[in-house]
């Protein structure tokens, strides 16, 4: 029976995503500010907007929509969603303040007077806001996994999970985010190594999928290798081969030899689809199988 | 586009920096490691004795009953709902009478998981608010018995309103009025009872003894259940898959080692990378 369904297989594509949107948004920022400028801005712009549609998309799933500030009110130590909650709002609000930072924003709607003082002040807080933020993207992306191994499904209990998806989660971010930011890289002769780090992502990213095939149950594991049915199709073909192999190996290692925007962004869909297939087969196929 | 400034940190402050974030990150798991089973003054439970058991339902019946929920005569639902939250049915040979309903676990799943503290225990009996539940189904993924169900569908009253999850509280709140828990009441085979914890546990005790060729379920899975069962020998729930194999106790199904492994590898690598950049970004 399907308890979970698109909706929280969406939210754990975008919560992941946007935390390693984030992190490339991050370390450009306070690596080389002004050579990244533009590509900071853009980036971190859609790691806010990724993670606010991630939140939506939980809100809606809800039974009930009006309570969702519950998780707020009532905050419960032992239980992951409850951290998770916390987590993914704070860094809603975090990497919101963050773009933010690189705007006029705050002046035009609130006036030179606020809307400048606050501009100052998030100008100030561009570091912390970015070391900050990058640590609640690395649990947003973690979390993601971390959420489903309290579940019952056998497929969901084993930590190669939260490893996955937070793998997961850097490759995806980081793909989508050097096709963003590509120019900028270009122009400053960082798009050979940005090819060559996207990789090595994707062999950690490999590695870690290969971990959580040993670690599931044999009846799983059968599942996500059997070409013949839907899921090992989608995971072994879409995830794993169009996903890992070509979108993150095989294409930005011929990127490292010749530059390509287009190549660049045929691979940033391969992986994005990898990654929402990921999500689909292990939330779905857990809960069927 | 506003000017932007170098940024003051060093490489040695932002790796602290990210070391500090990660190492919250992997630290993240162990503090919310699951509750132990909560120090109460009394811990009620529910005795089955599925020996005595007849399986005539009018547990599932009284329950229903009770709560106003929808049933009639042959009626009888075999499978739990939100507005169905005990029934008995047949399984292996012999047949062999099965109580489904919530266990009470010591240490409850659903109880550890829920997001908003919707699910609490009264003396052992665990259940939920559902005023305070948003819905979320967290808890019908974390019960290993697969008790807890949402109500997608219509509400059936201040028992089952639609959006939230409900199961058998126990009758917790007709035991603080001193009656019995509705199922245990109208039990016409003397195979349920309802007490204090280690009254139920001698009084299956004393049972099994009695009938010599039976054994006990529920001492000691999950912080020892709320259900204390009473099968004849020969019939194993786990071994005949109707019941899970579970722990004697959460959290030693989960380690979170290799995520942090994983972690302290991904901040190396950002480490490198961060290098790579501050040195281009100061060219």
């Amino acid at each position: 029976m399907i308890v979970w369904g698109w909706l929280v297989t969406l939210y754990l594509f975008l919560g992941g995503l946007s935390g390693g949107l984030f992190t490339v948004a991050s370390f450009l920022y306070l690596s080389g500010a002004k050579k990244y400028e533009r590509s900071v801005k853009w980036i971190s712009y859609w790691a806010w907007i990724i993670i606010a549609a991630g939140i939506a998309l939980l809100v809606v799933d809800l039974g009930r929509i009006e309570r969702a500030f519950n998780t707020m009110l009532y905050p419960q130590v032992a239980s992951p969603m409850s951290w998770g909650s916390l987590i993914i709002v704070s860094f809603l609000i975090i990497s919101l303040a963050f773009w933010l930072s690189f705007t006029r924003i705050p002046s035009r709607l609130l006036g030179k007077g606020i809307g400048g003082a606050l501009e100052k002040l998030l100008k100030s807080l561009r570091t912390p806001l970015a070391v900050v933020g990058t640590a609640l993207a690395f649990m947003t992306g973690a979390y993601t996994g971390v959420l489903l191994t309290y579940g019952r499904p056998p497929a969901w209990t084993t930590p190669a999970l939260p490893a996955l998806f937070l793998a997961s989660a850097i490759a995806t971010g980081y793909s989508a985010a050097i096709s963003l930011g590509h120019d900028e890289l270009e122009k400053a002769g960082a798009l050979v190594i940005s090819s060559k780090v996207e990789s090595v992502i994707g062999i950690l990213e490999l590695a870690a999928a290969i971990v959580y095939l040993v670690a599931v149950p044999q009846s799983f594991r059968s599942v996500l290798l059997d070409f013949s049915g839907l899921f090992g199709l989608l995971f072994m073909a879409i995830f794993l081969g169009l996903g890992i192999l070509v979108g993150e190996i095989i294409i930005p290692s011929i990127e490292s030899r010749k530059s390509s925007a287009n190549l660049m962004k045929l691979s940033t869909v391969l992986v994005l689809l990898g990654g929402l297939v990921l999500r689909y087969v292990i939330v779905f196929a857990a809960q069927v199988v | 586009m506003a000017d932007v400034e170098e940024p003051r940190v060093g490489r040695r402050e932002f790796l602290s920096a990210v070391t500090l974030g990660l190492a919250s990150a992997a630290a993240l798991p162990s503090l919310i490691s699951p509750v132990s089973a909560e120090e109460e003054g009394r811990r009620y439970a529910i005795l089955y004795d599925s020996i005595r058991c007849i399986g005539c339902n009018a547990c599932s019946v009284a329950c229903k009953t009770r709560r106003g929920f929808p049933h009639g005569v042959g009626m009888v639902e075999y499978e739990l709902s939100p507005t169905n939250w005990v029934f008995v049915e047949k399984v292996g040979e012999g047949p062999v009478m099965l109580r489904r309903s919530c266990m009470h676990c010591g240490t409850a799943m659903c109880q550890l998981v829920c997001p908003v503290g919707a699910i609490s225990k009264w003396n052992g009996l665990v259940h939920i608010d559902p005023t305070r539940c948003i819905g979320c189904r967290y808890c019908v993924q974390a019960c290993p018995y697969g008790v807890p169900k949402f109500n997608d569908g219509y509400g059936w009253g201040e028992h089952a309103p639609p959006g939230v999850t409900r199961k058998c509280d126990g009758c917790y709140e007709f035991v603080k009025e001193g009656k019995l828990p509705a199922c245990v009441e109208v039990c016409p085979a003397g195979a349920l009872k309802f007490g204090p914890r280690d009254e139920i546990v001698a009084e299956a005790q004393r049972r099994v003894a009695e009938y010599g060729d039976a054994w006990i379920y529920g001492l000691d899975q999950l912080g020892g259940l709320g259900v204390i069962y009473i099968f004849k020998k020969g019939f194993d729930p786990v071994a005949s898959g109707v019941f899970p194999d579970v722990p004697s106790s959460y959290p030693d199904r989960v380690s979170y080692g290799p995520v942090a492994v994983a972690l302290a590898a991904i901040a190396g690598l950002l480490t490198a990378l961060f290098g790579f950049f501050k040195g281009r970004g100061s060219k």
